[in-house]
């Protein structure tokens, strides 16, 4: 075939001198040889092993060029705390690009510097062209109507720099102004010189002046910001602009016989350094699909595309995990530096407890100490099963549960409705049906008090959920009119006399709990039922002094809280919805500020939740997804949470432990099943 | 995990007696379940009559749609052909619905596939409330009738499942993103409090004779989608060993039904993939 490659970069040259051994290959670069624009690129150890088996000889080169490094350094408050075990290399991109253009012009690629080329390309009579230019992509604008570009831009702004001296690890520098948080991602790419990116938020950004200055006072502006760290060295630019980061996704890659490669395909935030990996991973993947179907074009360029983008998908939801984890730092900075770093270490999700025990079991053990905080004197082997003091009661390990007999340290029966009106189905238990229970001395028990609200009267769970009952529905009550679904009837809205006997019910309820022997005391109020619709902006359209803002939205809640207080001295839980996965839902400031008053009035911890109050919700449903809210709320109110949303192992629990995104897990009921614990 | 097979309902070149012949044939072959999947704009079977007549002729198998466009029926009406095909087979449907992929199915029904999330939705939860409230008949064979499956990938439609059927139903692709796919499903019941786990099905294109057929077959059927056609064809399953090798990753990823979908009418490709099962 006859390939033209538009774009000199890394996944362009790579792909060029790969499929060069089969085909005829022209690269059109827009620059002269020796441009370059950025300073060094980093891979991790699996990047250079995929490389290693694609071609041997771009391997040996690159890397006799490549810096090595397992450490990464957090520099936070004027201490330098160093993780080992890492295994990161980088090369400067100037001497990747230097290798890459020899072994092209090695392989019999034709290249044509300071040649730019665009749509034309495509009348040119070529069999297959590349877009590999960046993501600015011209070509990918021509076909845009096919693959379909999305850019979403990041809430934080950056600034690409170089510093003349390398650093001795992968370093994060974070450093408090008045203006707000400043960070750098640094790292070294040769013997003298290391990338120095640094990010703060839009609106630091913009109150450190720095959206009104030049290049030159924004060099100036970060040289004596970090100046300790540069010790009287000067920052370099090159025509360094600060820039908002986006991230680019297509439907698809190819279109006829023009295909993406790299960044024109796809970008994920710098903060976990994928961008000139994921390239050269395309360009490998590119050439493999193409030695696979050699005689079908089409099946080749869907290969490709079906190997690489769920591959390519994955990182990029880490790289937004990582992004959104920086754009939040200010959150964790009251954090003890060991589990600061354990959460940095941890934030896309990728590198879990256990992958942290094998690369760095010191700092390990002391993220883990922080959480064991030995209570009997025993030695605690893990997070997951270290004791924790909630308002006088220990509970011996950190998994709830909804059943017994599963080696969970709190276990809760099932939820009791506070008034008949307040189940959710016929069957449903109600307080006055609360039975004495044995305290136990491997398990805490827990009972929960509930009230359906408008989604109560329906039929029973087992077939699917908010059908309303045909015979013997019930009035349902709610803080405004508005039915769960259509099929709904209207519940009524309730006046003084009914807030005034909820929360009797609820304080009748905790008496009931407490003579019954249970030790801890949940109050749902999530999922969708009586108290959360009086939380929620969308179910709440009150006008009197229970609905409104989020102080009087949650009166109702402080006001059962404050009854169940009067006659019940032992932990209390309160189960929170931190969003309601709709858009004019409770916002996150709003579920911080509900946690925020509800622990001032005596609430010890919370479980997040998330959803169930409107059915017309979008929700991110993944693996550990709630722990972003959890952590959010931990770290913003500083209270005790509990959090489950897809966990799955004890390695999940020991991770969001240790980083401080909870205190006690709920496990995904699999996890029981499959026997994954205990 | 089960395997099942599906019914050549959308294949060219059928004969009048090819789908009660297939489907005694799969029986026969240890099949568990008969699988069709349905398009209206193309020269295919109505799934649920096609269901019928697999049933008729058939005693143990499972049938099951995945998926049925859900929201291009009248949903009284289907509430009463699945309790019938539930009631004439002794319980053996399991009803898979979705809302489809293609515009013209609906233009050619006539529904307008604005909202065709929530009309889903809607009747997921009429279609139930028919059969246990037993005001039109027939009565289906099980209490409460057919299990319901649920496609979809989006944060709503794994809601829809949670909340409103006995399972999801997954609509191909390598075991990886099934296994993902699998993990957001578990969440999405762990969350809505529903008691127990959702059931998993799964779906494969196979082929293993007269591979150009099949897959000329799959760009054809989904021509409509542009370039994944090339990506359904090019992840057909076309050898034995390729077979194996998918059944081990959706097994592992927890798959309960995995449902073999052929690309030709041939009936010799129900004997070829018992073998390649081994």
């Amino acid at each position: 075939m006859r390939i033209a490659v538009v774009g000199g970069g890394p996944s362009g040259l790579y792909f060029a001198l790969l499929a060069a051994q089969q085909h005829q290959v022209t690269v059109f670069e827009r620059n002269p040889p020796d441009a370059t624009y950025g300073w060094g690129v980093v891979f991790s150890e699996g990047t250079l092993g995929e490389l290693r088996e694609v071609d041997h000889l771009t391997f040996l080169r690159l890397e006799e060029k490549l810096v090595r490094w397992s450490a990464i350094d957090i520099r936070h408050r004027g201490l330098r705390l160093r993780s080992y075990g890492h295994g990161f290399s980088a090369i400067s991109r100037r001497t990747l690009l230097g290798v890459l253009q020899s072994r092209a012009a090695e392989t019999g690629v034709t290249l044509h510097f300071e040649s730019e080329m665009g749509p034309e390309i495509l009348d040119q009579g070529y069999d297959l062209v590349v877009a590999a230019d960046g993501v600015n992509s011209q070509l990918r604008t021509a076909i845009a109507e096919e693959v379909r570009p999305r850019l979403d831009f990041h809430p934080t702004r950056y600034i690409w720099l170089g510093a003349p001296f390398a650093f001795s690890a992968f370093t994060f520098i974070f450093e408090m102004t008045d203006h707000g948080l400043f960070q750098v991602h640094g790292y070294p790419y040769d013997a003298n010189g290391s990338t120095f990116i640094i990010e703060c938020t839009e609106s630091t950004w913009r109150q450190a002046g720095l959206d009104q200055v030049g290049e030159a006072a924004s060099l100036e502006f970060c040289e004596k910001l970090f100046a300790e760290h540069l010790r009287g060295r000067q920052l370099q630019s090159n025509r360094s602009t600060w820039l908002s980061f986006p991230t680019l996704s297509c439907r698809t890659w190819h279109h006829d016989n023009v295909v993406l490669l790299g960044d024109a395909a796809h970008t994920a935030h710098f903060s976990i350094g994928s961008g000139t990996k994921l390239a050269m991973e395309d360009a490998a993947g590119l050439h493999k699909a193409l030695v696979g179907n050699p005689d079908d074009l089409t099946a080749a360029l869907a290969t490709y595309e079906m190997e690489r983008q769920p591959a390519v998908a994955r990182f990029q939801q880490a790289a937004l995990d990582s992004a959104r984890y920086f754009e939040n730092v200010d959150r964790y900075l009251d954090l003890a530096p060991e589990t600061f770093a354990f959460n940095l270490l941890t934030r896309s999700g990728r590198v879990t407890h256990a992958d942290m025990e094998r690369r760095d079991p010191a700092l390990t053990v002391a993220a883990d100490r922080l959480v064991t905080d030995d209570l009997y004197g025993e030695v605690i082997t893990r997070p997951a099963l270290a004791p924790i003091h909630l308002g006088g009661v220990i509970i011996p390990n950190r998994i709830v549960a909804g059943g017994p007999g599963l080696g969970a340290g709190l276990v809760f029966s099932r939820s009791f409705a506070v008034a008949p009106e307040g189940r959710r189905h016929p069957g449903d238990p109600l307080i006055d049906e609360i039975g004495p229970v044995s305290p136990q001395s491997s398990v805490v028990l827990g009972v929960t008090l509930t009230h359906a609200g408008r989604r109560g009267s329906t039929r029973p769970p087992e077939h699917g959920l908010d059908r309303p009952l045909l015979r013997e529905a019930w009035e349902t009550i709610a803080p405004s009119p508005i039915p769960y679904t259509h099929a709904h009837p209207v519940p009524r809205q309730m006046n003084e006399a009914d807030v005034l006997t909820l929360t009797m019910n609820y304080q009748e309820g905790a008496q009931s709990a407490l003579f019954a022997g249970y030790e801890i005391l949940m109050v749902d109020a999530a999922d969708g039922g009586l108290l959360a619709s009086f939380l929620s902006p969308l179910t709440n359209r009150r006008s009197d002094s229970w609905g409104g803002d989020v102080l009087a939205r949650c009166r109702i809640v402080v006001a059962v809280v404050e009854a169940i207080r009067s006659v019940w001295p032992g932990p209390l839980v309160m189960r929170l919805a931190a969003s309601d996965w709709h858009p004019q839902g409770t916002t996150a400031a709003e579920a911080v500020e509900t946690a925020r008053v509800l622990a001032s009035i005596g609430v010890d911890a919370f479980e997040i939740t998330a959803g169930g109050t409107v059915p017309e919700a979008n929700p991110p449903f993944r693996r550990g997804h709630l722990l972003e809210h959890s952590d959010e709320i931990r770290n913003r109110a500083g209270v005790v949470t509990i959090v489950g949303g897809g966990l799955f192992t004890l390695d999940d629990v020991d991770t969001a432990l240790a980083a401080g995104r909870a205190d006690l897990c709920r496990l995904n009921p699999v996890a029981y099943r499959r026997n994954l614990w205990l | 995990m089960h395997v099942g097979i599906g019914l050549p309902t959308t294949t060219p070149g059928r004969t009048p007696d090819l789908i009660p012949h297939w489907a005694a044939r799969a029986e026969a072959a240890g099949f568990t379940s008969l699988g069709v999947i349905d398009r209206v704009a193309y020269d295919a079977l109505e799934p649920l009559v096609a269901l019928a007549t697999a049933g008729a002729v058939t005693e143990r198998t499972r049938l099951v749609s995945m998926v049925l466009i859900g929201p291009l029926h009248n949903t009284v009406l289907l509430a009463r052909q699945a309790a019938t095909l539930d009631a004439v087979t002794g319980g053996r449907l399991t009803l898979g619905l979705g809302v489809g992929a293609r515009h013209d199915d609906y233009l050619a029904a006539g529904v307008t596939p604005a909202n065709r999330g929530a009309s889903l939705t809607d009747q997921l939860a009429r279609l139930r409330d028919h059969w246990e409230d037993r005001r039109v008949g027939p009565h289906p064979a099980r209490k409460g009738g057919p299990d319901l499956l649920v496609g979809g990938a989006s944060g709503p439609a794994l809601l829809r499942m949670a909340r409103l059927a006995d399972g999801y139903v997954h609509g191909g692709g390598p075991p990886r993103s099934f296994a993902s796919a699998v993990t957001k499903a578990r969440v999405a019941w762990e969350e809505s409090g529903r008691p127990g786990q959702p059931q998993l099905w799964a779906q494969a294109y196979f082929c293993l004779d007269d591979v150009d057929t099949g897959s000329n077959y799959l760009r054809d059927y989904y021509a409509f989608t542009g370039q994944f056609a090339e990506k359904v064809a090019a992840s057909n399953l076309t050898s034995p060993i390729a077979i194996r090798e998918y059944l081990a990753g959706y097994e592992e990823a927890g798959c309960d039904e995995l449902v073999l979908l052929p690309c030709t009418s041939d009936p010799g490709e129900i004997d070829r993939l018992q073998e390649a099962l081994g």
